[in-house]
């Protein structure tokens, strides 16, 4: 079968709020332009089908896998990782819980997790116990069984509740 | 791999005589190192574009993502339910309802109770010039065709619909699912059912006649099917039993839908 | 606090491979049947094709037979694999090793790859032509008691495969260094292992390696396997540039490794409320290649026989090459199979006796004293238990609410377990410890941090015999880099803190004295005044660079400990079991004895990790294989099934406030010994629920719910 011709696109993509011109191939996913190109470590791979929540990141503030979406489609979407976050005073407070609790052991899905998290209590600030396992069911953390993890969100729920 | 908006029936139609694959939200079909040497794109295809919601019903654009339709529907209302049982937060978020209508596996959640609600599929195919539509149905004709909007009518000739599914973990594939509607008539009542994982594709049947035998006459359908197993058929009249549990509680209160 | 493993930077096998984008990409052409002599038609064709470098095919590779297991030499694995095999014997192992320029590149030779296959009837391997890798007998106490007054039980289960399923693939890159010496960056438990075994296998010295170990983004014993490293170090040398490979999920499911499944008899014979003799017999289906598979196996009768006193025990193993995927060392490492057996007879001759569980336990329990290694021969050095758990047992029964009411439908289940602190008679670590300039400290370690904490274990012992405040000053950590020593035999073996945390206690004794012998003679000569070794530490160190009497500190220990204790766990888990199959586990309650725990939240996190994996285990883990045992079914996330989020469910952990008095820090091992006594503790639920044994893992909703319609049809015959 005949190569078509254009394999390669020029793709505008803003990440963290830095506007990066690429030229990559159409099949490339967004994971691989965030790790390979832009070496932003946070988003990991974990199963490349959406299953694993390893990969996820921030389109226009809501998570997603990022093995799933192709770069070539992102010209529109304002995309961040957790490297983006580092000001953000809920994001440190679920970081200090996690490191406090033990919520991160081989630390693999935590980026993950704290983007899920992060976008839990923004949305739904008193969410339940039920909600908070719905959210972090997108994502496969081996190491804990999802106890510290769902401790240490607790921990920061319950205190953003009060002030 | 090359890349096409299409945004023209021709257009279109010049992917699907190539074996274009149509992408929806996600790239499943680009998992594990597969690379197509193009694939077509319809999410900006000016036809049906979001969600537009009337008294009337549904239109469901190739853009809309499942949590986007979840977030607009009433958080009672049986597609909702259906949708919240597929995948994870972030599965949703990406992939499209007509992705997940378009590429059914013998199992498909959505399809069992947009059959029921009568949902008609709008598409692109080679015998035609203009966009065509007809109810959903399995199996798919075997031309190709591209999907570019799903139309879910408000009204149904059901009092209440009903949807459950089983897996074996609790993210994992469906492996049997259930959507039934209950209309009633006097004394009469009708449950037309369809059910996905009994054989290639899902099994539709109806019966109809007082509530109380309702039950008794499914499972006789289901020993009729044959080659269903004691614990499929134990687990499908289980969540029959559910539903017309579940029927019965609401049936004073209110009509569903 | 755990804060690390929070940071972004570069730091897992996976980010580095990232990092070198002139590194060529390595990648495997997969058997498509086996076992099967398979062929690739078109090889040069493929040569030919762009961007590709090369094409590794079995007869162009060194051919040095060595196991991928990670373990100490004299290596118990039979040295039964090469890098690549000319008799494929599982589907998805490598025919050929190929690097190419891109990702893409090896795409397109996959694609067009023409892999034809002969089947292959023979044994697995030649040498062993009834496909028995190894057989075990173990006896110990009198040869046939009388059999008189005794009664007899028997009882068989099988176990099934399941997948590490770490987060992070197997992943490593291989590259040059100034002096031409391989340098391997890789995921790994066990990089001094790493090191030898490439050097095995392409038969050169191992100060040819260099290995640098990452972060490990999960190990759960998957890293204990040397897998990728010695592919990617002969398509450096093939090609002389360096190469990366990283695992995909599909990949790991078929490819790397699984706990062995196994079918396991237990029969004991009883006089009263006495074990007179207690027998296992294991069949192990180690895979086509043995790696762990022997050592495993023993493990199944070593980590579940000795909880138990009996005047005579036997063990038998077969380990058994099976076609389908390799199994390996896995979190247990035959523990979870062994409890599964030992604990579910234990509570069905309760049962049968008309006893309660927890009854029964407190009769047959080993007593403080009693050996642990029952089939050790008497001259040599023999483990024995140090505890009695007796007290922990009825903590955690009362913790469960054993007595009080049941609905209908619900049961308790108990089981036990014991792990070990290392591998009895076989570990080596060694630990430096330096005070920098500013008062800080380094340490080189050949212990990896795998998630379980070893970072802040090992420091708080550090600071604890450095009588320093925990947290006073820095410590910074070298962990698996060859080249810095600190040699260890790895991290697996629930071995970190026993073991390397008894080598960082003596390192850091030795640091201690020497800043003490120089605050003295600093304080003879007044340039310092009397003060507690903390408050001038600072001051010191940079006296140690600077001083008068300058001397940089450093210690440097080896722990090398015969005795290996075991630490226990008990389980209770109270269930309920509908009609229509469906489990629901209302609580668990695991009490542990671990010794003194050096670093709780770690401890604890440890414990509630391996719970989980023990439900996933018990419940829905299983890798399912095609017909012919062969195929793996389900290798994706779609369709292997794992605890998720709303599974789990409340979780008390009682501690045993005991201290192991083999070692000077209290503390035995806490990584593994929870996992194992889940899947029998649940099953005894289920039986006290609704009086049917499942003797086979796991226990799905459909096989509970086919039992219970068999004990309906036997109950009430229509």
């Amino acid at each position: 079968m005949p190569r078509l011709l254009k394999t390669h696109y020029s793709a505008v993509v803003t990440v963290n709020g830095h506007v990066h011109r690429l030229t990559v191939p159409g099949h490339e996913r967004l994971l691989t332009t965030l790790r390979e190109r832009l070496h932003l470590f946070s988003a990991r791979y974990g199963c490349g089908t959406g299953h694993c929540g390893a990969c996820v990141v921030l389109v226009n503030e809501e998570p997603v896998p990022s093995c799933l979406l192709l770069t070539v489609r992102q010209q529109k979407n304002r995309i961040q990782t957790l490297e983006g976050l580092k000001k953000d005073s809920l994001l440190a407070q679920l970081m200090t819980s996690f490191a406090e609790e033990h919520a991160a052991q081989c630390g693999y899905c935590t980026p993950g997790l704290l983007l899920s998290a992060r976008h839990l209590l923004k949305t739904c600030p008193s969410a339940t116990e039920s909600q908070l396992r719905e959210e972090l069911s997108s994502h496969i953390c081996r190491c804990t069984g999802y106890y510290a993890p769902l401790r240490a969100i607790a921990k920061v729920r319950d205190s953003y509740a009060v002030d | 791999m090359r890349w096409i908006e299409a945004h023209t029936i021709r257009q279109v139609q010049r992917c699907l005589s190539a074996n274009v694959p149509i992408v929806g939200g996600g790239s499943w079909l680009l998992s594990d190192g597969s690379v197509p040497e193009a694939v077509c794109d319809l999410r900006e295809y000016p036809w049906a574009q979001g969600i537009t919601g009337n008294e009337s019903g549904w239109m469901i654009g190739p853009d809309v993502t499942l949590s986007q339709w979840l977030q607009a529907l009433d958080s009672e209302n049986v597609i909702a339910e259906v949708i919240r049982k597929m995948g994870t937060p972030i599965f949703r978020r990406v992939a499209t309802v007509i992705g997940a209508v378009a590429n059914p596996q013998p199992v498909a959640d959505l399809y069992p109770v947009m059959r029921l609600l009568g949902a008609d599929i709008f598409y692109i195919d080679l015998h035609h010039d203009s966009i065509q539509h007809e109810k959903l149905m399995w199996p798919f004709r075997a031309n190709p065709r591209a999907l570019v909007g799903l139309w879910v009518p408000a009204s149904t000739p059901y009092r209440f619909i009903a949807f459950r599914k089983y897996t074996k973990g609790r993210l994992t594939r469906v492996l049997l699912n259930l959507g039934t509607g209950l209309a009633q008539q006097g004394d009469i009542m009708t449950a037309d059912f369809v059910i996905g994982g009994l054989s290639q594709w899902p099994y539709e049947d109806r019966v109809a006649g007082a509530s109380h035998s309702i039950s008794h006459q499914i499972s006789q359908r289901l020993r009729n099917q044959g080659n269903i197993t004691p614990f499929y058929q134990a687990l499908i009249m289980e969540m029959c039993d559910d539903v017309l549990n579940q029927w019965e509680h609401r049936a004073d209160r209110r009509s569903e839908l | 606090m755990r804060m690390w493993p929070l940071s972004t930077y570069p730091r897992y096998a996976p980010d580095w491979l990232d990092l070198h984008p002139e590194a060529l990409i390595g990648g495997i052409l997969e058997a498509p049947a086996a076992p099967a002599r398979c062929a690739i038609d078109n090889l040069e064709e493929l040569r030919g094709l762009p961007g590709v470098e090369t094409i590794l095919t079995a007869s162009e590779v060194p051919c040095y037979p060595f196991t991928t297991a990670g373990q100490p030499e004299p290596e118990p694995s039979p040295y039964d694999t090469l890098i690549l095999n000319p008799l494929s014997r599982y589907p998805g192992e490598p025919v050929a090793l190929m690097a190419a320029s891109s990702l893409d590149a090896l795409y397109h030779i996959r694609q067009r790859a023409k892999i034809t296959y002969e089947p292959w009837y023979g044994p697995l391997h030649d040498q062993h032509p009834n496909n028995v890798a190894e057989a075990v007998h173990y006896s110990s106490g009198p040869a046939a008691p009388s059999e008189a007054d005794s009664e007899r039980f028997k009882t068989t289960i099988h176990v099934g495969r399941v997948s590490h399923m770490q987060l992070e693939p197997h992943a490593a890159m291989c590259s040059f260094d100034e002096e031409n010496r391989l340098v391997i960056i890789t995921t790994t438990q066990v990089p001094y292992h790493v090191r030898r075994i490439v050097a095995r296998a392409l038969n050169c010295p191992v100060s040819r390696i260099l290995v640098k170990a990452t972060d490990v983004g999960g190990g759960f014993g998957g890293k204990q396997e040397v897998i990728v490293e010695p592919w990617v170090a002969i398509l450096a040398v093939k090609t002389g540039k360096p190469v990366k490979m990283m695992l995909s999920r599909r990949q790991e499911f078929i490819l790397t490794r699984t706990r062995h499944a196994a079918t396991l008899t237990v029969e004991s014979q009883w006089h009263g409320r006495q074990i007179r003799e207690i027998a296992m017999s294991a069949d192990v289906e180690t895979g086509p290649y043995a790696s762990h598979g022997s050592t495993v196996a023993h493990n199944m009768g070593l980590k579940s026989l000795p909880l138990y006193r009996a005047e005579a025990y036997h063990f038998n193993a077969s380990v058994r090459y099976t076609p389908g995927p390799v199994a390996g060392a896995m979190r247990g490492y035959g523990g979870p199979q062994g409890a599964m057996a030992v604990e579910t007879h234990l509570n069905q001759v309760a049962a049968r006796k008309g006893l309660s569980p927890w009854c029964l336990r407190h009769k047959v329990l080993a007593q403080t004293g009693d050996a642990l290694d029952i089939f050790t021969a008497a001259s040599s050095f023999k483990r024995i238990h140090h505890t009695n758990l007796r007290n922990l047992l009825s903590r955690t029964r009362d913790a469960i609410g054993e007595g009080s009411p049941m609905a209908t439908g619900e049961g308790i289940g108990l089981a036990m377990s014991m792990q070990a602190s290392g591998v009895p008679g076989s570990e080596l670590a060694e630990v430096s410890i330096g005070v920098d300039e500013d008062g800080s400290l380094f340490v080189k370690t050949g212990a990896i941090d795998i998630g379980q904490g070893a970072r802040e274990t090992l420091s708080n012992i550090i600071y604890d015999a450095l009588q320093l405040p925990r947290g006073h000053v820095p410590i910074s950590f070298s962990m698996g880099q060859t080249q810095d020593f600190g040699f260890d035999y790895g991290t697996y073996a629930s071995s970190t803190t026993y073991v390397s945390g008894l080598a960082a206690y003596k390192a850091a004794g030795i640091v201690r004295r020497k800043m003490e012998s120089l605050a003295r003679s600093m304080m003879r000569h007044s340039e310092l005044k009397d003060t507690p070794l903390s408050e001038c530490w600072t001051a010191l160190a940079h006296s140690s660079f600077y001083g008068p009497r300058r001397h940089p500190v450093m210690g440097h220990a080896v722990a090398r400990p015969s005795d290996s204790p075991a630490p226990y766990a008990i389980a209770a888990v109270r269930l309920t079991v509908h009609d229509n199959g469906e489990l629901v586990i209302h609580h668990i309650v695991i009490g542990v004895d671990a010794g003194k725990p050096i670093n709780p939240r770690g401890f604890r996190g440890q414990i509630e990790g391996a719970v989980i994996q023990g439900l996933g285990y018990a419940l829905w883990e299983e890798l399912e294989l095609d017909h012919s045992d062969t195929h793996v079914l389900n290798p994706s996330l779609f369709d292997y099934a794992l605890p998720a989020p709303q599974d789990i469910p409340p979780l008390d952990i009682i501690m045993a406030q005991t201290e192991d008095p083999t070692t000077p820090l209290g503390a035995k091992s806490v990584g593994e010994v929870a996992l194992a006594p889940i899947a029998p503790a649940i099953v005894g639920a289920i039986f006290r629920a609704r009086g049917i044994w499942m003797r086979t893992l796991p226990i799905t909703r459909e096989k509970l719910w086919n039992a219970l319609m068999a004990q309906r049809e036997t109950v009430t015959p229509s």
